[in-house]
């Protein structure tokens, strides 16, 4: 194996602030190697260093193929083969997959556009990795996973040797991510170098060879990923230890709250029977697909049943919207909180009063701003929420922030049954802790909580049960005690 | 502020010097009318213009003219806004929409400033309205000079700015009115259609038109540009003598169309008369003189009063033929 | 090849195009029984030459749409270009292509200047151009009086015909200035927006800005050449139209914008930008052209026409909302 890539010595400050402090890495071709560390460790900096687009401090050195760089500039990394797929993708959704891939054709000065060539390029690229797209489709029909697969593509085509991937599978089911992992073995087998940047630490594990992990701009150092685990990565990055046990299975002994039975929805989920009890946390899991996500819509009123019976306390009830259910006391926060749970540009104020505003309506109807101050001043008390001035929008949140705040705002209703979907996706190891703590707190207050999540052990040590749903049925009801991650991911699997 | 305080020192200046010592009394007293009109720029409005100025210097007023950038109500009554804050002592007007303009003159009013308008016969809240023409007269006349060229028979069309219009509307009810009464051989075969105040609108109804009504004859076009729309399309299509063009037009705008026949007669009344008259009548309100029937306008003669109705009318209109055209032009029409 | 046809025209059978070529095609079909004069050749080039305007404004707007800004000076640019090259053709003399050359650097020049404002300034390209707009029509008004100018150069009145033919007993027609100006300007934009390079990069652009910036495209020199255009555009419109009027009226033009914004949108074009195509802009037009004409021969009273208007455009944006409704319905369900 050749090196591609060799770092020493990089630092870089902005302003007064350390980004990055004497970081040595090296990149093998051929290799898949991840970058893992909390949000401001550094990793987004080195990207942009390796990338060309932020230089680093004088004293650094950076060795691409052997070759010494000492100015490197955007125009430079991509000649070297170097392509970083961001987040966001940066792909033209308006354009054809074949553009897309091809767009390099679209660079330079006037010329006509070669749409045969086009389409050449882009059938060759993607036979490469075996994918096959329509090239004459615009790639806004396609899924954020095929979106992914055109930005791999693009990659490919302006002969990418190195690739880094900032959170790959931040939107991804375990299917596609699945995919994902052996559409990376390929690449590989290509003596192309993949770099993964990711919070997920299990999927981390799972594709990585080696792993090297920032802390606040230093580097902790480079490890082989059999060497460690997930409870070690994490205790790298955070310098913490998380101790995570299964819950005690006598904390949830409440009356039952909700109870369903032989629910069923045409095309989506069937024969679906299951009690959620107060104080209880209850943990769901599957794949995209598999129901689970319609399911807590049903019960949110969203997407009505076909057939069976919610019953409240013992009485049956009809959910015909989520007006419906928020009467009901039910809440359920969405897991995409960006899209459905937050108005971004809006204050913290206005989002955390959003489903309590009738309550907080003085004379005349009007919003008592005595009342909504301190409302807003409780929540943000309470749950811990890092913000300067609530007046502040929300946009400028850490995403472990908004999601508090999303919960604060269903919270506020008082709920008796709360439904989070994927409550900690995009959010750091330290800031998934205090969210836990919030539903563990929730759950002691005597809400029954169901909890939906991709990811395994966030199931199993955060849930008194576990469910496991399977292409619309629920297959596995057990307590979390009973049962371990390898039983749970046969079971997902399966 | 500062700068609008600095202009108007500036202006008050300059009419001191142009006004000389004799008339310094009168200057620092001067009295002031702002007249508002559709819109600013047009060859109609600065003829009126030149009408207001002369009407100005005559009788000794500060009398101006204002006028929205587009043809916009909304604006217009902005203007009104500004010069009633202005606190003058006279306001004209002409009016694009007589509903939208009512209340704000209604306050004018109640803050002690007069209002005259011209064109505007059903705008409440004036104090006078100041015609140079009957409405009645002057869509009667068309028609008889539509009539003539027809020979008293065959389909013809109508068209005026907008709907709304108010004084193209009345126009045209008249001249309808007159036509069924005097020549039952001559046919409306459409509600009249809007657009007469833009040229390319006029001449692409006029192409449509013609072929939806083979046997049109005449067309009566109320609006500064239909007839001018009307006569280039009749042109264009070679049927100038199957098809009469007869309405309001600007001189100088239908000179090539009068010449070669296209437009057979244009009627108007003189922009310029006009502006003169609505300061002419503002004097004589400011003044405290009565106004009854058969008064003497300054520079205009005797005028038809209407004082229930509060309306002063003189009768001038001009027409536009090959005679006149020439003559119209360079008076600068 | 025959299996990538059924697939690009099953393409097209979902797209906004399509379902208002068949609300053109119903209309036409109705019209054309209602009224013999309306599929005729003679009809079909007075359509072409009174909505020249128009279109050619509305394929300058398309780019701009695209690219994702919005431009709506350009009706004050050509009122700009307009007066000032006929009041230099009067004053000096000059020919086609002089003329031509004038105006298109006029409106280039200031179109581009929306561009430097909008890119230098990062103020949004709406704002902008609303103080464009104001900017060049106050000054023009300022500068001229608002006078009209009646006397153009005989050569500029007679203006171009060519392929000339009889109709009925005393008129002819044939190709004129506006319908080869018109023509021409569909064939420019469609080769610049769909044939070259740079077009692509102005759909790339205006579907994600950001992502345009980061794999290095020449942001600045696209929005240059993208404003710029809309002001050629705006500078030829001006041309034939007064070719058309036969006189420079310079209050006219202004107040025209959303009769151009109608025909874009009407077409398919995303104020959001990236989206849009020449067809589309083509059907938007005819269809505001086929409208006004068909309202007028079937003899409808103008004081419906309004109502009659606006249904037919509403019957035809739902078609596309409904059906892309209908695809998305089944798209789930599968």
């Amino acid at each position: 194996m050749s090196t591609f890539l060799e770092m020493s010595g990089i630092s870089k400050r902005f302003g007064g602030v350390h980004a990055l402090r004497n970081v040595d890495l090296t990149l093998e071709a051929g290799e898949v190697h991840c970058l893992v560390g909390e949000n401001g460790s550094g990793k987004s900096t080195l990207i942009k260093i390796i990338s060309g687009v932020e230089a680093a401090e004088p004293g650094g050195r950076i060795a691409i193929c052997g070759k010494e760089y000492p100015n490197l500039n955007p125009v430079y990394s991509t000649h070297c083969g170097i392509q970083v797929i961001y987040q966001d993708l940066s792909l033209f959704p308006n354009l054809t997959v074949a553009e897309n891939i091809a767009m390099a054709h679209h660079l330079g000065g006037l010329h006509s556009v070669d749409w045969v060539s086009i389409r050449a390029t882009a059938k060759a690229t993607m036979a490469k990795i075996g994918v096959e797209f329509d090239p004459d489709a615009k790639v806004a029909e396609l899924s954020i996973a095929g979106r992914q697969l055109v930005a791999i593509c693009r990659a490919l085509a302006a002969d990418a040797k190195l690739l880094i991937m900032d959170e790959p599978t931040a939107s991804l089911t375990r299917h596609e991510v699945n995919t994902l992992i052996k559409l990376v073995s390929e690449l590989k087998r290509a003596g192309i170098c993949v770099v993964f940047v990711s919070h997920r630490l299990d999927e981390v594990l799972e594709i990585a060879e080696r792993v090297t992990v920032l802390r606040d701009g230093a580097k902790v150092g480079t490890f082989a990923a059999d060497t460690i685990n997930g409870r070690k990565l994490s205790q790298l990055m955070t310098g913490k230890s998380f101790e995570y046990q299964v819950q005690a299975p006598e904390l949830a002994a409440g009356p039952i709250v909700l109870e369903v039975k032989g629910l069923g929805r045409e095309g989506e989920y069937e024969d679906v029977s299951l009690q959620l009890r107060a104080g209880e946390v209850v943990g769901l899991t599957g794949l995209l697909g598999s129901g689970r996500t319609e399911l807590a819509l049903s019960l949110f009123g969203m997407k009505p049943p076909d057939r069976g019976t919610i019953a409240l306390d013992g009485r049956p009830v009809a959910l015909r919207t989520n007006a419906d259910a928020i009467d009901r006391g039910i809440a359920y926060v969405s897991e995409d909180r960006l899209a459905l749970g937050l108005i971004l540009n809006q204050s913290v104020t206005a989002n955390v009063t959003l489903t309590v505003l009738e309550r907080l309506a003085g004379a005349f109807g009007l919003i008592a701003a005595r009342a909504r101050r301190t409302h807003v001043a409780r929540w943000v008390a309470e749950l811990g929420i890092k913000v300067s001035n609530p007046a502040n929008a929300v946009k400028t949140l850490s995403g472990g922030n908004q999601q508090r705040v999303v919960l604060a705002k269903w919270m506020a209703t008082n709920p008796r049954v709360l439904i989070l979907d994927s409550p900690t996706v995009g959010v750091d190891i330290s800031a998934k802790d205090g969210i836990y703590e919030i539903i563990r707190r929730l759950a002691r207050d005597g809400v029954a909580v169901l909890m939906i999540s991709d990811e395994i052990p966030e199931v199993l040590y955060h849930s008194h049960r576990v469910l496991v749903m399977r292409e619309g049925r629920l297959t596995t009801d057990v307590a979390a005690a009973a049962t371990s991650e390898d039983a749970l991911r046969q079971a997902v699997n399966a | 502020m500062d700068r609008r305080q600095t202009l108007k020192l500036i202006g008050g200046t300059a009419a001191l010097a142009g006004a000389g010592f004799p008339g310094f009394a009168f200057a620092q007293a001067q009295q002031e009318m702002v007249t508002v009109v559709k819109i600013a720029g047009i060859p109609w409005f600065n003829a009126l213009e030149k009408g207001i100025q002369k009407g100005a210097k005559d009788f000794s007023i500060n009398a101006t003219m204002v006028g929205p950038a587009n043809v916009d109500p909304a604006q217009q009554v902005k203007l009104l806004e500004d010069l009633i804050a202005k606190k003058v002592n006279v306001i004209g007007l002409v009016p694009l929409d007589v509903k939208v303009c009512e209340p704000v003159l209604k306050r004018a009013q109640a803050a002690g400033i007069k209002v005259i308008t011209h064109e505007g016969p059903e705008q409440e809240g004036r104090d006078w309205n100041v015609e140079l023409i009957d409405s009645v007269r002057f869509g009667e006349v068309q028609m008889e000079r539509l009539a003539k060229d027809m020979g008293g028979e065959g389909d013809y069309v109508v068209y005026v700015g907008t709907l709304t219009t108010p004084l193209h509307n009345k126009w045209a009810d008249a001249a309808i009115a007159y036509q069924q009464k005097n020549f039952p051989k001559m046919k409306l075969v459409a509600d009249r259609f809007p657009g007469a105040d833009e040229i390319d609108t006029s001449q692409r109804t006029t192409l449509d038109v013609i072929k939806a009504y083979p046997n049109l004859r005449g067309i009566l076009g109320f609006g500064s540009n239909g007839p001018i729309g009307a006569g280039n399309a009749v042109r264009q299509q070679r049927l100038a003598k199957k098809i009469a063009v007869v309405g309001t037009v600007l001189p100088s705008q239908a000179k090539s169309l009068i010449a070669d026949d296209t437009i057979r007669e244009g009627f108007l009344w003189n922009p310029t008369d006009a502006g003169y008259a609505m300061v002419a009548v503002a004097k004589l309100v400011l003044d405290g003189k009565p106004i009854t029937d058969g008064v003497e306008v300054p520079g205009l003669g005797k005028a038809a009063v209407d004082v229930a109705g509060k309306q002063i009318k003189v009768d001038k209109i001009m027409r536009i033929n090959k005679e006149t055209i020439d003559g119209l032009i360079a008076g600068g029409l | 090849m025959p299996k990538a046809h059924v697939a690009s025209f099953g393409r097209f059978r979902r797209s906004h195009e399509f379902w208002l070529l068949l609300v053109i095609l119903g209309l036409c079909a109705g019209l054309g029984f209602a009224n013999a004069q309306f599929l005729t050749l003679q009809n079909l080039f007075d359509l072409l030459t009174s909505y020249a305007f128009v279109g050619i404004l509305a394929l300058g707007l398309l780019v701009v749409l695209i690219a994702g800004g919005i431009d709506i000076s350009f009706t004050a640019t050509a009122s700009v270009a307009q007066y000032v090259t006929l009041s230099l053709a009067n004053a000096y003399g000059a020919n086609w292509i002089s003329v031509f050359a004038i105006a298109i650097g006029i409106g280039g020049a200031l179109g581009a200047l929306n561009a430097v404002f909008i890119q230098k300034l990062r103020i949004p390209s709406i704002i902008v151009s609303i103080a464009t707009l104001n900017i060049f029509y106050g000054l023009l008004i300022f500068f001229t009086g608002g006078k009209y100018i009646y006397s153009l150069p005989d050569w500029f009145a007679t203006g171009i015909f060519w392929f000339e033919f009889e109709w009925g007993k005393d008129s002819s027609y044939g190709v004129n200035l506006q319908i080869l100006a018109l023509a021409l300007a569909f064939l420019v934009t469609w080769l610049l927006l769909n044939r070259t390079n740079i077009g692509r990069q102005i759909y790339a652009m205006g579907g994600n800005a950001d992502a345009a910036q980061r794999l290095g495209f020449h942001v600045f020199g696209l929005n240059i050449l993208v404003y710029g255009y809309m002001g050629v555009m705006a500078g030829i419109a001006s041309l034939i139209q007064a070719q058309l009027a036969q006189s420079v009226a310079p209050t006219v033009l202004v107040g025209k914008e959303l009769d151009v914004v109608a025909a874009v949108v009407l077409g398919g074009a995303s104020l959001m930008g990236g989206v849009g195509t020449v067809l589309g802009t083509f059907l938007g037009l005819t269809l505001l052209a086929v409208l006004q004409n068909g309202i007028i021969l079937l003899g409808v009273s103008s004081y419906w026409s309004p109502f009659f208007v606006g249904l037919v455009i509403l019957i035809s944006v739902s078609a596309t909302a409904w059906s892309q409704r209908e695809r998305r319905t089944r798209s789930a369900r599968a």
